[in-house]
Order: structure tokens, then sequence, then C-alpha cells
């Protein structure tokens, strides 16, 4: 029987770019890039993480007035990902700030696609 | 062994897992002691604490102090030290509004250096996460002094939040109108605060943690309750449940070990308490981190 992998549909500009960006910089991998789904425009390119993100990186629809989301990066440590983006050259457009979920960033890729970097923290201890 | 790291602004971490073993310091830098088991005894002048890993200590620059680790078991202890000029340089760009700082940007004047209480703060939230981040990275080979200073820049941030929170917002709850009266009433309640910690798994009675604290029975009962907004019996209780938690969590003794290490007589009551207060049994707190 096969595994099932859930994942959100993210609508990105170039989403070929933007996977090889999160592959290179953040340690996702492809499952491929014949995945479709009924996106705005066609085709995605299906990427995940260790922590279980899963996308379908689907093309922006040029139509669409409205502004892609950014996509949600889950991390076990935001401080050493923002260092080492940081030292990479990538665009920061927000430092790491603490939230009541934990700690998060934001940066961007040279796309126009932003990213929020969040690691999660349990504070009921 | 000993493990120190001075970074480029000359701020250092320094950690080691050791037992039985007794240092005496003036310590030069203000800094924030930490262990991740077991304990460490500090005497300052003529207070002794005892930090466990639910707890960090601050000591300021220039006091004088004893450390000591009696235990045959090895203690793995973290501190993190900051110059005298860091602190300050620190403290201006919390304490200034963004024109002072835009106007007179390398103005730090030479008085203004802060002097925290030396007590015994919780060691939870974002000052432990990004504390065990910095001790992962410190006993990892990478040498990553950028890094490693953004950890030490986050920890000093984390603790004036707990500063502000423990202190500031705390002592302000008692009904005391001069603000000397309050800060001495203040700095009793903390000694006494801390006796209880670093006796917790014993059996101290009010009576002694009143003569500790310099305050007759009523007055400390009542001005606990008005900072701490609980009895000082039922911080003792909560004391003993958050270290056995800690127990339950990161070690293998069972639990009638953990019963009589924190100082209960009964294990029945032990986990009646633990249900009441986390609402799960110890057996079951500690299946949920075995999962």
């Amino acid at each position: 029987m096969g595994s099932v992998l859930k994942y959100l549909t993210a609508c990105v500009n170039k989403p070929a770019e933007a996977s090889r960006f999160l592959n290179l910089h953040l340690n996702f991998v492809s499952y491929g890039n014949d995945v479709t789904e009924p996106c705005d425009n066609g085709e995605g390119v299906l990427i995940g993480n260790k922590y279980g993100n899963n996308y379908l990186l689907c093309s922006h629809a040029a139509a669409s007035k409205k502004p892609n989301d950014a996509i949600i990066i889950n991390t076990d440590n935001c401080l050493r990902d923002f260092h080492q983006l940081k030292n990479a050259g990538i665009q920061i457009l927000h430092a790491p700030k603490y939230t009541a979920d934990g700690l998060e960033a934001v940066f961007a890729d040279n796309y126009g696609n932003q990213y929020v970097l969040v690691e999660k923290r349990d504070y009921s201890d | 062994m000993r493990k120190i790291q001075v970074l480029q602004n000359q701020n250092k971490v320094q950690s080691e897992t050791i037992s039985k073993v007794k240092y005496a310091n003036e310590c030069q830098e203000f800094s924030v002691r930490m262990v991740f088991n077991g304990d460490e005894r500090y005497t300052i002048g003529n207070r002794n604490i005892t930090v466990y890993p639910g707890n960090f200590l601050i000591i300021n620059e220039g006091t004088t102090f004893t450390s000591e680790i009696a235990s045959d078991a090895p203690v793995n202890t973290m501190s993190v030290l900051y110059t005298g000029s860091f602190l300050n340089s620190f403290h201006r760009t919390i304490i200034s509004t963004d024109n002072e700082l835009l106007d007179e940007p390398f103005h730090v004047p030479s008085d203004s250096m802060p002097v925290f209480p030396e007590t015994l703060y919780p060691f939870k939230g974002d000052m432990l996460f990004n504390s065990v981040h910095l001790k992962n990275l410190f006993n990892s080979e990478e040498n990553d002094d950028v890094l490693m200073s953004e950890y030490l820049y986050h920890c000093l941030l984390n603790f004036y939040r707990v500063y502000q929170k423990e202190i500031v917002q705390k002592s302000e709850q008692l009904n005391v109108l001069k603000n000397n009266t309050r800060t001495e009433l203040f700095r009793r309640l903390n000694n006494a605060k801390d006796y209880m910690i670093s006796n917790y798994n014993k059996d101290i009675s009010l009576n002694e943690i009143c003569g500790y604290a310099c305050l007759s029975e009523t007055h400390f009962f009542r001005s606990f309750r008005q900072t701490f907004h609980c009895t000082p019996h039922q911080y003792l209780m909560q004391l003993r449940l958050s270290q056995s938690k800690h127990m339950l969590k990161n070690t293998n003794y069972e639990v009638k070990e953990i019963v009589s290490i924190i100082g209960f007589d009964c294990v029945s009551s032990f986990i009646r308490l633990f249900k009441s207060r986390f609402g799960v049994t110890p057996g079951s707190y500690r299946m949920g981190f075995a999962a």
C-alpha cells in the first residue's frame, strides 16, 4: 500500500526557481515535478522538508491581483537558519522576533516570494 | 574538563561536566549561570544558593563567590559571561529612545552599569530554548563566532524579559508606598525564595524561612502572597512538583526514588498532587516522552 503525502498548495512566482531556492538554502527536497493540482496555473512542484512542510508550489495566476501568501517553513532552530540565510546573502525582511508561538523570521527569494521561518516553542512547561 | 570560548567581542561561554569540585572566584564579568542536571551550590556573602536545572543564577561584575559541585555524579554546567562594556551598551539600547540612540550613537555613560539582583530566576521559556541551542553549538565542532554572539545577544535579551517579569513587575505588586522600603522588602522576599528553592527537598519550616528573610511570620506570609500569588507552602509544593517533572522527563529514576529525592514522604500523595496539578499521573507523563 502506498503512503499518503499531505501537502499544502502555495501560489508562488516561478515555482521551479522557488523550489531550487528552498532546496539550496533550507534543505527541502523535490518529490518530482509531474504532480498536478487544480491551482490557478496548471502544474506545480512538490517539495518537502524533514519537519513535514510539504508544499505544492504552483504558478501565481497572472490575472490575480491578490499577492501570494508568505510560505510558512518550520525549523527546530530559527536563529541558526536565519544566520545561514544571512551568510548566503538572502534578503531578510524581518530579523527573528518572539511571538506567542515561538521565534520567527521573514525572508524573500529573488522572485518576489516571501517565507516565514518559524521555530515553534512549547511554553506550557 | 572545562571548556571556554572567548568571542571576538570578549564575551565568553564556559561549560564543563564535572563532579566533586570547588571553585573560589571573583566574577570579572556579569554572568548567567545554569546547570542542566544535578545541582551547583554557590556562596555569595552569607547566602547559600543552589542552582538546579529549573533556575539560573545571575552574578554581577565584581562579586566574590564560591561554587561547589558536591555530588559524585557529573554535573553539566554552563555560564555565559558578558563584558562590562557590552552589557552597558546593550542596556543603553534597551532604556534609551530611538532619538537618543541616533543623536549620540556611541555615548555610553561610564556610571550607567546595570546591577541586577543576584538571585535565582526561572530557567524556562525562550531563555531555556536559546540556552539549549547555545549549549549544542558550543559542544559541536563548529566554531562560528557570529552565530555564538547571536545566541549570547538573545540570551541577554531573554534575561531582560525575565528580569522585567520576575523583579520589576513582582516588586510593584507589593502594597508599599515608599520605594526604598519596597526594594528592601522585595530583596528579603527574594532571599526567602532563593532559600526555598535551594532547600526545596528538605523539611524546612516557615519559621526558618522567615528567620532567613529577616521578616516576622505574618509580614512575610502577607507580602509573599502579594508578590508570588500563593502561600509559601504552595510555592514549595510547586517547586517539588516541577523538579519531579524535570526528573521524570530527563532521568531514569523510578517514581519512588524521585519522591524521596524531592522530599515527599508518601508516593500516593505525590501521585495525587502531581495529577491534580498537571492533569496526568507521573507514569503517564513519563510515557508521553518515551513514546
